[in-house]
């Protein structure tokens, strides 16, 4: 495991070391070169799990996961050169520190075996998010969003701090390997209920659940692009990874205890599929698509069953790549037009025909084009969603179809039609930029031919 | 005079709803305090010129999506942004104007007319869909618990009298308003006395009378109405100056293979009033309605910079033309239902008020634009001799001071 954690600590030094005009070339290289030492963890050894130490272990679950993080620095530091390239050095190199701390964090918090490191690091992991949106967000909202961001998700993980010292009190240790064999059922009472919301509520506060997804749209929309990226693709999953891997010790109460949340999490993507398609603003469309996938994960994750596992470990991989793309579309978008109005920007496709197939493909991966990985995913999701209730058929049908129509809304609307008057004299797409796409796009498109390895520790 | 009162009137309510930018309602008087906590920092710590806590309320916002310079017009296209937008808030409309009190702008020191007898078919469109906005005034701008507006929209009509030269003229124009949907009437001469006995029609071979929708109203209260119209739709207003274009450009090539240098503006930079503070705001689209002063704006933006005689080389052809209005007392004169009259010498009257006062002038001669004074010789000189011509109850006309 140090082999991820030392050389991610020294890009820190890197950073501030490098010669002024090699900054961002040293820390996008050496990032992509740890991103690629990340693929030996994908050595795994059949159901059990790569331990490394007694702090750090790695399983098929986390696996992807971490991949993702790692591919995802690069692809943050190349978004953000443009909108950092203004300010003055100090502050560019305080930009990438921030990136690669939450990194840093991130990494750990994936592969933590003890779940009070777990939960440290996962509070960690607020503290550089809330600096960068802050910091370096654009709009004088960003203030109200970074307060919204931090303070939902401490109130909702503070009760699991608390629950996790009683676990740990009572079955003796919280290391992951020995739960797994010393977990006893959980008994209806009281007491247990609140343990089961304590424990869970961090999770759905961070995923989010629809009741509690008002920090996203904001904390999504205010961000710079490296922020979004990171919010989109890796800390939203990081309430799926806990949620997985805290069922494991709260059964049997999941089976009734999760009612409530399985019902808001139904209703609440079809109600968050519903506003996209009254967005006016490109950025807060994307954020609210977030929020309908992940009510989907939720959904999967609190059946409990080995397909519905399978197809919210395929989701969060497919929906990280999916939304973390189409942040940065809409990025390129607004440091062309500054601004997020989705109107002020139409029929790109003439002026951009390279970033329109970006686009396009973008946007048939979010809504869940066969054969991708989003719809391996979401079609575990809803065939395992069938066989606990057939009711949820319909629900997920209808979210389906809007789900459909609010992606190819935004496509067309930016995409298809005259462009406006005022917008012919853009500049074209930067080498940089396609990069960035085919780099977010490649990764998706490759594990549609292998999309065993993102199945999780189920398959 | 009755504008002076109108002004006085409704002043202290607009400055009670606040001129500031953005502004959530706080009851706390939390700017009271930070300012005391400023105050009492400063007496332990005197000196030393890093200010974290600035107040920065009378800036504009740091980022808008479209950014409109100017008078009554620019508060016209934010209104309709607004309006037609298709959520509330989704597009972000900041409003710069130089002097809030607008004691210099061309709305409010206007006679106020509102005719369709334009040369133009679009003026004449143009113009009939504002007498019905007009007319309807409290439907388009109404803000809850606010009293209605006034405007004092007196329908009495413009009356153009041309001469023999221009009378076919004048006939085509009335062919056309008419087409257009506009009411007007033509009248000879003899129709002309036995309407208005007041009228000397020696000269008028010809007059176009409008018979609805033409007028005069009260443009101020226009302009009060909107601003409070836009404030409650959330449009944020700013005082100060716009100095500064920031532009990227790029060079682009032509398919005739010509280099071109197209320039797209992103920031705005507003100077505050009395001092050299300014605010950067990127903006995506920026609107050009300062009227008289567009022109300086166009320059702003580098329109014009070329060599002369190109279409780059040519600057916006708006330039502030003054023009000198008075208002005189007559006891004899023309009764209520005198329409605005012009007469084909340039000189112009229209009634004012109830007490036998009216307002006119003669848009002949150009003074120097740069100040705002009036000259009254050049009402002695030039304008009552063709006014008492042509309306010989003007022989005994009082001025009184404006």
């Amino acid at each position: 495991m140090l082999k991820y954690i030392i050389p991610t600590i020294m890009l820190m030094p890197l950073t501030w070391l490098s010669k002024n005009n090699m900054i961002w070339v040293n820390s996008t290289a050496h990032s992509l070169l740890i991103s690629f030492t990340s693929l030996l963890l994908m050595n795994q050894f059949g159901d059990n799990s790569l331990n490394f130490s007694l702090l750090f272990f790695s399983d098929s679950l986390s696996t992807p996961l971490l991949i993702l993080t790692m591919w995802l620095l690069p692809l943050m530091l190349m978004a953000s050169q443009h909108h950092l390239s203004k300010e003055n050095l100090t502050r560019k190199k305080l930009f990438i520190t921030m990136l690669i701390s939450l990194q840093l964090f991130l990494i750990m918090t994936f592969t933590a075996m003890e779940l009070i490191l777990f939960y440290i690091l996962f509070e960690a992991t607020l503290v550089p998010t809330l600096i960068i949106i802050t910091r370096w967000g654009n709009q004088t909202e960003r203030l109200n969003a970074g307060l919204y961001f931090l303070f939902y998700t401490l109130a909702g993980s503070l009760p699991l701090l608390v629950a996790l010292i009683y676990i740990q009190n009572t079955v003796g240790s919280l290391n992951f390997l020995m739960l797994q064999y010393w977990v006893q059922p959980v008994h209806n009472s009281w007491s247990n209920v609140f343990m089961w919301l304590a424990c869970m509520m961090a999770f759905m506060v961070k995923m989010p659940l629809y009741g509690l997804h008002l920090w996203l749209p904001k904390a999504h929309v205010e961000a710079p692009i490296a922020g979004s990226m990171v919010l989109a693709a890796v800390l939203l999953k990081l309430g799926g990874y806990g949620m997985l891997r805290i069922t494991l010790i709260l059964n049997p109460m999941t089976d009734f205890m999760a009612y409530p949340f399985i019902m808001l999490s139904l209703w609440g993507m079809i109600m968050t599929s519903s506003i996209c398609l009254r967005q006016t603003d490109l950025k807060s469309l994307i954020a609210y698509s977030s929020v309908s996938h992940m009510a989907l994960v939720i959904v999967a994750i609190l059946i409990q069953t080995p397909w519905s596992y399978m197809g919210a470990t395929a989701l969060m991989i497919a929906h990280g790549l999916t939304s973390s793309m189409l942040f940065c579309l809409a990025n390129s978008n607004y440091e062309r037009i500054h601004s997020r109005t989705m109107i002020l920007a139409r029929g790109l496709q003439t002026l951009l025909p390279l970033m329109a197939t970006w686009w396009l493909l973008a946007s048939l991966t979010n809504l869940a084009l066969p054969p991708t990985i989003n719809l391996i995913g979401e079609l575990f999701v809803m065939m395992s969603t069938f066989s606990w209730s057939n009711i949820t058929i319909i629900l997920m049908g209808v979210n389906m179809v809007i789900t459909a129509l609010y992606s190819l809304y935004m496509l067309i609307m930016t995409q298809r039609g005259k462009y406006t008057y005022h917008i012919n004299n853009i500049s074209p797409s930067f080498t940089r930029e396609n990069a960035l796409m085919s780099l977010h796009i490649l990764p998706l498109l490759l594990l549609t031919l292998n999309p065993k390895i993102i199945l999780g520790p189920l398959y | 005079m009755l504008r002076r009162a109108l002004r006085l009137r409704l002043g202290p309510c607009l400055s009670g709803r606040g001129l500031g930018t953005y502004r959530r309602g706080s009851t706390l008087d939390w700017d009271g305090k930070v300012s005391e906590i400023k105050k009492k920092i400063q007496s332990i710590f005197p000196g030393g010129a890093w200010n974290p806590l600035y107040d920065t309320s009378h800036l504009p916002p740091e980022r808008s999506d479209v950014v409109i310079v100017g008078g009554v017009l620019g508060l016209s296209v934010a209104y309709w942004l607004k309006r037609l937008e298709k959520q509330q808030g989704a597009i972000r409309v900041l409003v710069v104007e130089r002097d809030h009190t607008y004691a210099r702008a061309s709305t409010v020191l206007s006679v106020g007319g509102i005719r369709q007898q334009f040369s133009l078919p679009q003026n004449v469109q143009l113009s009939l869909f504002s007498a019905e906005f007009l007319r309807n005034i409290n439907e388009y701008l109404a803000v809850v618990d606010d009293p209605p507006l006034d405007l004092q929209f007196n329908p009495s009509g413009y009356l153009l009298l041309a001469s023999e030269e221009g009378a076919a003229i004048m006939e085509r124009n009335v062919k056309m308003q008419r087409q257009e949907g506009a009411k007007v009437c033509l009248m000879s001469p003899e129709q002309l006395q036995k309407k208005f006995p007041w009228i000397n029609t020696e000269g008028v071979a010809l007059a176009s009378y409008g018979l609805e929708n033409e007028g005069w109203f009260d443009p101020w209260c226009l302009l009060q109405g909107l601003r409070r119209k836009l404030q409650s739709m959330g449009v944020l207003f700013c005082q100060g100056e716009v100095t500064r274009f920031i532009s990227s450009s790029s060079h682009m090539e032509t398919a005739s293979g010509e280099q071109l240098t197209l320039k797209r503006i992103h920031e705005v930079h507003v100077k505050m009033d009395h001092s050299q503070e300014f605010q950067p705001v990127e903006c995506a689209i920026v609107v050009n309605a300062a009227g008289a002063w567009s022109g300086q704006i166009a320059e702003l933006a580098g329109v014009g910079n070329g060599p002369p005689g190109t279409m780059q080389g040519t600057k916006l052809p708006v330039e502030p033309r003054k023009r000198y209005v008075y208002l005189w007392h007559c006891p004899q004169g023309p009764g209520l239902e005198a329409p605005l009259v012009a007469d084909p010498s340039g000189a112009y009257f229209r009634r004012e008020g109830l007490g036998n006062n009216y307002v006119g002038s003669c848009s002949e001669e150009e003074p120097d634009p740069g100040n705002l004074e009036v000259d009254y010789d050049f009402f002695q000189e030039k304008v009552w001799p063709r006014l008492a011509q042509r309306v010989p109850a003007f022989e005994t006309l009082k001025v009184t001071d404006r």
